[in-house]
């Protein structure tokens, strides 16, 4: 897995630096992908699903892009405002159950590629075939690796500094040889090499270096034993944290219901997926075959094998709804930049000393609630008279055993 | 004040220096590592060496690997039903009846999986708390031996084929007239009654036979003879002053006595004044769980009881002017008959007599006792009769005449196996081939379905809909907690199907019964409400109890006269009942680790010898005997049992199952065949002849190692004497606690602070306690062999001590006051101690303090060098000698995955080699603390209770906040100690902690019990 990265690492930094990416989605340009961002989660081409379908929607406002663009832009505005189409437009919002287009933050001309692509859009029998899922999967490197790949950079640089001070030492004996008219001869150059690597003070450093420094690698191993940070397993589906955490801005309680109600955040059943697939049948990347799969987990009743990343061994108890509800920590701050994450992956180390950390350092608030006043008045006494300056986790028991151990 | 002395077992009691040292050592048996790795259990088998051969290449795979990170799959639901959410636990309302007990029960699903059961407040029957047997019903549903499939013969069949042959046998059967048979324990559930009757109408030829293991027609058939009514009246026993019981166990085994327990002890508390307390005299012959709760225990011989009654009867009669029936002649030894006559006349309407007798004569008289006293209305309710028990001998026995005779064409037991528990059981089975079509619903085969042509693997009641009416008018429902596990079905359905009605369900069926029966509203919103609740009260007539028919009592006196005699010089055994039940429960590894509340033994059953016959006959502990009675005898160990009658012996029911799981099968003997039948039904006791056989055995006792050391550990009074006791003890506290110095740095908490309060008053020793915490913590079983080594798992054990403290009035001068002993019981946990011994020899540091006040042990710090135990004085840690949850020596804990699903996953399961104690169910604690914090509220006083607390039914465990003033703990806590950091505490007179004087603080209190005992002069002269 290592060498693996490594070998593939300059190709792909210089592949990097070689294709200072555009984003995908320019501002003026594809007006398919921004369809897919914005509208595709309420229209369909052809098909009624929250909103109407679009196919056509032009020719339906009787060419008037201005008046379109208006709507889409604040469509309720548009009703009240008794503009030309204000009439049809609450006739569409009744028809629809009087569900209200919410306003879109979007400029003429992404307004206008999306029209473009709706006028040119390929009809569905000739659409083009779906991505094939896998392409392009993977592409994120865990810190892990690019700190192991920077040591090693280190070293060969060191490697190189080294061989530079050599060469410099030989070119210097030249020239002062050279200088002095005396022949060049490198025996006592040799003599004096022999002397450095026969010298018991050297041979005594070099040995006590490679101990130190095995024992110190040995002791990293040792604690590594059972952490995973980094862990990115292959999902059964391929689901990006990025395009609904980030892009499309979903609340990770959406889907994670149990954050804060009790131990487990969840993983969220299908049912909740589908409801917004019911609706939404393809995605931006692998169109509808990924997608599929949930529904038919849903159809088949077959639930879906996720893989867990965050593993906690059997004697750790740990309950999200403590964090998440009552200390009111971000998701990101355990999880990491999830809505970056194009697969997720185990950010934080999840090592006993790693919650200590946190524990030692976090802040409790005893004005926060009833509990904690009723609960811990001294405390609160001495943070109200200023003989404490902080109440931190630890101050509550928060190293103690049995918080997590039992 | 006489000084008392306490003693756990005979050998301590006896003060040879030789069991005195046994008894001190931490191993009483010898070295165990010695005895672990001779052990069967540590012999290298090919399985083991082929274990190590993979461990070496596991670990050898594992080091290489173990930056790869081991896959675990998290499978969501589908479609998540909307109650249910992952980690937390919801709680289902249903009803345990198994054919002894009744609880209301509450029942803990996590994921969907049923883990813990607890009693349902809604209820009025049950409130508080649950059985022992309630506890641990859960993890028989989980067990391997349960029947998966249907049985037709010897093949596993599919229940369309099964049902449709049974279904055609049974309508040729009727069709020629034929005559069927359906056997049940007590029904109480209204529907199953119904459909049991359709499904007699739709075969006719059918009678219905509710048979219960031990009967109690004797009181029934006295009811129906006295009031016209055969139901056995509702027992107020929080309403009673005195109550008399002649060997009825209503705080141990009789009747519903869970219900029993909650009631008797609200007369058993007090706050400040004991005055009010009542009293509890019983006249028995071995020492049971109400015996040893009593504050006057006589031992008599089964044979007196009737002429005892009838004495009793007699007394009040003269007093009342009520019918005399004559012919009391005999007292029992100390006048006390006629001691608790008195009693009983000065506490008229408020007392109750009781008998566990199953003699019709016998209840007769005690009912018209309770009638002569005005107790029928205050305390005994025959408008709201019990229907726990309906089973008739006379149809029972008639049963048996007609399988015997070969009259019968069809049988169809259901939950029930009369092969086991009849008395001629054998000749029973052997006649059962003589019925042309036999068909038995049972969880698990047992011996009587093993005989049977076809065994239908039935529901565990946690999968089954029902419903219960225990006493008229109180409902309570039974709702599946889980999907069938197995390829099982309610009998009910199959009932349906027998009569044709295969479109309706039971579960259709069962809320068709109860439509237009909840109350005013929709029937949805009612049958909502009734199945949230779990329980509906139907409002009963308070009228008129029904009048008693004088006539009832003719003869009575006589035949009781004539009947019993006594039986001077002849031995008698006794047959009992302990938390096993009846047999049925014998299959279930908690209740057979359970040890026995009075005698302290597991996985066994034996011979109760009293101390005389034992020093006559040269009776051992541990020695072997055969007891004959009739025609049967049974060889089983003896025990030398301490206020044991001393013409008596005692063997309890519910063993010797021949055809069980692996943890009941041959466990004991089985003692049914020793019943005595006459014409007046099945007893309990028998003339028997005891001879010592060959051999020694070793009972698998769990209190016999430790000694107290003489240390004061137990406080008892009585009410007399209360103040000047608790006014002396206070004096000696003071002046003791300003003796202590410590080395330890002052602890303090700055927030919570936990603490327990025990009421010993109110413990009456059940063992509830003890299952609920094996449920709620995973505590390992470990079988017979290992608790004989003094190594059971137990967080929580309820030390059972004698005294010896002469009670009033001996008979006899010489007569070792060791055969009448005064019990107490007290549960013992693990202490909490604020300068807890065990936290400062820990190497490792893997024992700590909490600022919560709580003694942590973590288990992946120890590494098990077992000091902390040594050092504890409390003894309450508990070592994992050996990896009892993986290893299939250990066949009794859940190491399959069947088994593995009655776990909480919210305790670690420890390892071999670790250290494990009470955690004053620290997974509560944190629970209820998150609620708090979620709402924002100060934690409610009363919102943690550990699962021993919640399982007692007698209420006698106090926990809370002692750093809360507010808290009932905190009101009945100690007096503060003088230390600066012990926060100022008014003091409740009343509690103590134990062994104080060591000074480990510890954070559980007891409360001193208080017996009510009147002066040794007047219950003579009386």
């Amino acid at each position: 897995m290592k060498s693996l990265a490594l070998r593939w690492m300059f190709p792909a930094i210089l592949l990097l630096l070689a294709f200072v990416a555009p984003p995908r989605a320019s501002a003026q340009g594809d007006g398919e992908v921004l369809f897919n961002a914005n509208c595709a989660s309420c229209h369909n081409l052809d098909r009624k699903l929250t909103g109407p379908a679009l196919r056509g929607v032009v020719d339906r406002w009787d060419g008037e892009l201005g008046e379109l663009t208006a709507f889409i832009k604040n469509s309720q505005a548009y009703m009240k405002a008794g503009r030309p189409k204000s009439a049809y437009a609450t006739a569409l919002y009744n028809e629809y159950n009087k569900t209200l287009m919410p306003a879109q933050a979007l400029n003429d001309d992404q307004i206008g590629a999306i029209l473009t692509y709706l006028k040119d859009a390929p009809p569905p029998a000739a659409a083009a075939p779906a991505a094939a899922p896998g392409d392009g999967v993977g592409a994120s490197i865990p810190d892990a690796t690019i700190y192991s790949s920077f040591a090693l950079l280190v070293g060969i640089l060191l490697l190189a500094c080294v061989f530079i001070i050599f060469a410099i030492a030989v070119i210097a004996h030249a020239i002062r040889a050279r200088e002095q008219g005396i022949p060049l001869n490198f025996d006592g150059f040799r003599s004096s090499i022999r002397a450095f690597l026969t010298n018991r003070f050297v041979a005594t450093v070099v040995v006590l270096l490679l101990v130190v420094g095995g024992a110190n690698a040995a002791y990293d191993f040792v604690w590594s034993v059972g952490l995973h940070q980094g862990y990115t397993p292959v999902q059964p589906i391929a689901y990006s944290h990025k395009l609904h955490a980030g892009e499309l801005q979903i609340d990770c309680k959406y889907c994670h219901v149990g954050v804060e109600k009790g131990k487990s955040a969840t993983f969220p059943s299908v049912n909740i997926c589908m409801n917004c697939h019911n609706l939404v049948e393809e995605g931006p990347k692998y169109g509808k075959a990924e997608i599929a799969k949930i529904r038919e987990a849903y159809e088949s009743g077959k639930p879906i094998e996720w893989v867990r990343i965050h593993n906690l061994p059997d004697f750790v108890y740990f309950n999200h709804a403590q964090h998440v509800k009552v200390a009111g920590l971000e998701c990101q701050e355990c999880h990491g930049p999830v809505e970056e994450m194009e697969d997720m992956y185990q950010h934080s180390r999840l090592s006993m000393g790693w919650c200590i950390n946190c524990h030692r350092q976090k802040e409790v608030d005893l004005n926060k609630s009833e509990y904690y006043q009723a609960t811990y008045a001294q405390l609160h006494a001495d943070m109200e008279s200023g003989k404490l300056d902080k109440v931190t986790v630890e101050k509550l028991g928060g190293l103690e055993c049995a918080r997590c151990h039992y | 004040m006489e000084e008392k002395r306490y003693w756990s077992s005979l050998e301590q009691r006896s003060g040879n220096p030789e069991a005195l040292t046994n008894l001190s050592q931490e191993f009483p048996g010898g070295d165990p590592f010695d005895q672990a790795v001779q052990s069967e259990v540590l012999r290298t088998s090919r399985r083991d060496f082929l274990k190590v051969l993979g461990f070496g290449i596991g670990s050898a795979a594992t080091l290489a690997a173990c930056t790869q990170t081991p896959v675990k799959y998290a499978l969501p639901y589908v479609n998540k039903p909307v109650e249910v959410m992952p980690s937390i636990a919801d709680y289902y309302a249903s009803t345990y009846y198994d054919g002894t007990d009744y609880n209301s029960i509450l029942v803990k699903c996590r994921e969907g999986r049923p883990i813990k059961i607890e009693g349902n407040p809604s209820s009025r029957v049950t409130p508080q708390g649950t059985s022992a047997a309630a506890q641990a019903s859960v993890l028989s549903m989980y067990d391997n031996n349960r029947l998966r499939k249907p049985r037709a013969g010897k093949a596993r069949k599919d229940w369309a084929e099964v049902i449709g042959q049974i279904r055609q046998k049974l309508g040729e059967l009727s069709a020629r007239g034929g005559q069927i048979r359906v056997v049940t324990p007590t029904v109480i559930s209204p529907s199953t009654r119904k459909l049991i009757g359709e499904f007699a109408e739709k075969f006719p030829g059918t009678r219905w036979v509710e048979y219960d293991p031990v009967s109690y027609s004797g009181i029934l058939d006295a009811h129906q003879k006295a009031f016209g009514q055969r139901v056995i009246p509702q027992y107020h026993f929080d309403k009673a002053d005195v109550v008399v019981s002649f060997g009825a166990d209503f705080l141990g085994t009789w009747l519903s006595h869970t219900e029993f327990t909650s009631d008797w002890v609200t007369k058993r508390k007090f706050r400040d004044d004991p005055s009010q307390l009542s009293r509890l005299i019983v006249f028995e012959s071995h020492l049971s769980l109400t015996g040893a709760n009593a504050d006057t225990r006589i031992p008599i011989k089964p044979s007196m009881e009737g002429a005892l009654v009838l004495k009793l009867h007699d007394e009040i009669a003269a007093a009342t002017g009520g019918p005399m029936l004559g012919g009391g002649g005999m007292e029992a030894p100390g006048n006390y008959v006629a001691a608790a006559a008195q009693e009983l006349l000065a506490k008229r309407g408020r007392s109750i007599v009781v008998s566990g007798s199953n003699d019709p004569d016998v209840q007769l008289a005690v009912a018209s006792i309770n009638r002569m006293l005005g107790n029928y209305g205050p305390t005994l309710d025959l408008q709201r009769p019990c229907y726990l028990r309906r089973g008739s001998d006379e149809a029972v026995s008639e049963l048996v005449r007609e399988v015997e005779s070969g009259q019968l064409d069809a049988i169809i037991f259901i939950n029930t196996n009369p092969v086991y528990s009849l008395p001629n059981g054998k000749g029973f089975g052997e006649a059962l081939k003589k019925i042309d079509l036999k068909v038995a619903h049972v969880v698990s085969e047992n011996e009587t379905s093993e005989l049977c042509d076809y065994a239908l693997a039935t529901n565990h009641y946690l999968e089954s809909w029902g419903d219960a009416e225990p006493y008229l008018g109180s409902y309570s429902v039974q709702q599946p907690t889980i999907r069938p596990l197995f390829d099982t079905m309610q009998f009910q359905d199959c009932l349906l199907r027998y009569m044709g009605q295969d479109g309706t369900d039971y579960y259709t069926y069962l809320r068709n019964f109860w439509k237009g029966k909840l109350g005013d509203g929709s029937f949805e919103e009612t049958w909502k409400n009734f199945l949230h609740e779990g329980v509906y009260e139907r409002g009963v007539g308070t009228g008129d109890q029904p009048a008693f028919k004088g006539d009832a009592l003719g003869g009575v006196g006589s035949a009781l006269a004539s009947r019993y005699t006594g039986n001077k010089g002849q031995t008698e055994v006794v047959l009992y009942l302990n938390s096993i039940g009846t047999g049925d429960a014998s299959d279930n590894p908690w209740l057979q680790e359970l040890p026995d509340p009075i005698t302290k033994v597991t996985w066994d059953n034996y011979i109760l010898v009293p101390l005389k016959m034992a020093q006559e006959m040269g009776f051992k502990t541990n020695d072997r005997a055969k007891v004959e009675a009739g025609r049967y005898s049974v060889e089983l160990p003896v025990l030398v049992q301490p206020g044991q009658q001393a013409e008596t012996i005692g063997i309890a029911l519910g063993y010797g199952r021949t055809k069980c799981g692996k943890a009941g099968q041959d466990v004991g003997a089985n003692a049914y065949p020793l019943m005595l039948i006459d014409e007046n039904g099945p007893h309990l006791f028998n003339k028997a002849k005891i001879t010592k056989i060959e051999g020694r055995y070793g009972l698998a006792i769990s209190q016999t190692h430790g000694t107290i050391m003489g240390r004061n550990i137990i406080r008892e009074t009585t009410v007399s004497e209360y103040k000047p006791y608790v006014t002396k003890y206070q004096e000696e506290r003071e002046a003791m606690l300003h003796h202590l110095v410590s080395l330890y740095p002052p602890f303090r908490s700055p927030g919570h602070h936990w603490a327990m309060v025990i009421d010993l008053n109110a413990c009456t020793g059940c063992g509830a306690c003890v299952v609920a915490c094996n449920a709620e913590n995973n505590v390992s079983v470990v079988g017979r062999e290992e608790v004989r080594r003094g190594r059971e798992m137990h967080w929580i054990r309820i030390d059972r001590y004698y005294s010896d403290t002469t009670p009033e009035n001996p008979t006899d001068a010489n007569e070792d006051p060791a055969e009448y002993p005064e019990v107490v019981f007290q549960p013992m946990l693990c202490q909490h101690c604020d300068d807890a011994p065990c936290e400062n020899v820990c190497p490792v540091l893997a024992t700590v303090h909490s600022s919560e006040g709580l003694n942590q042990q973590a288990y992946n710090r120890c590494f098990g060098t077992r000091y902390c135990a040594n050092n504890c004085p409390y003894k309450v840690r508990r070592f994992n000698w050996l990896d009892y949850t993986n290893t299939d020596k250990f066949i009794y804990n859940p190491v399959d995955d069947l088994g593995r699903m009655v776990l909480n996953p919210d305790v670690t399961v420890r390892a071999r080699g670790v250290m494990e104690k009470c955690s004053f169910c620290q997974q509560r604690i944190q629970a209820a603390k998150l609620e708090a914090k979620k709402a924002g509220k100060p934690l409610a006083d009363g919102a943690i209770q550990p699962a021993c607390a919640q399982a007692c039914a007698a209420g006698a465990i106090y926990f809370g906040d002692i750093n809360n003033a507010d808290s009932v703990v905190a009101s009945l806590y100690p007096k503060h100690s003088p230390f600066e950091y012990d926060p100022p505490r008014k003091g409740y007179d009343r509690a103590y902690f134990v062994i104080e004087e060591i000074k480990t603080r510890p954070s559980i209190a007891y409360l001193v019990k208080v017996r009510n005992r009147p002066p040794v002069a007047a219950a003579v002269k009386a």
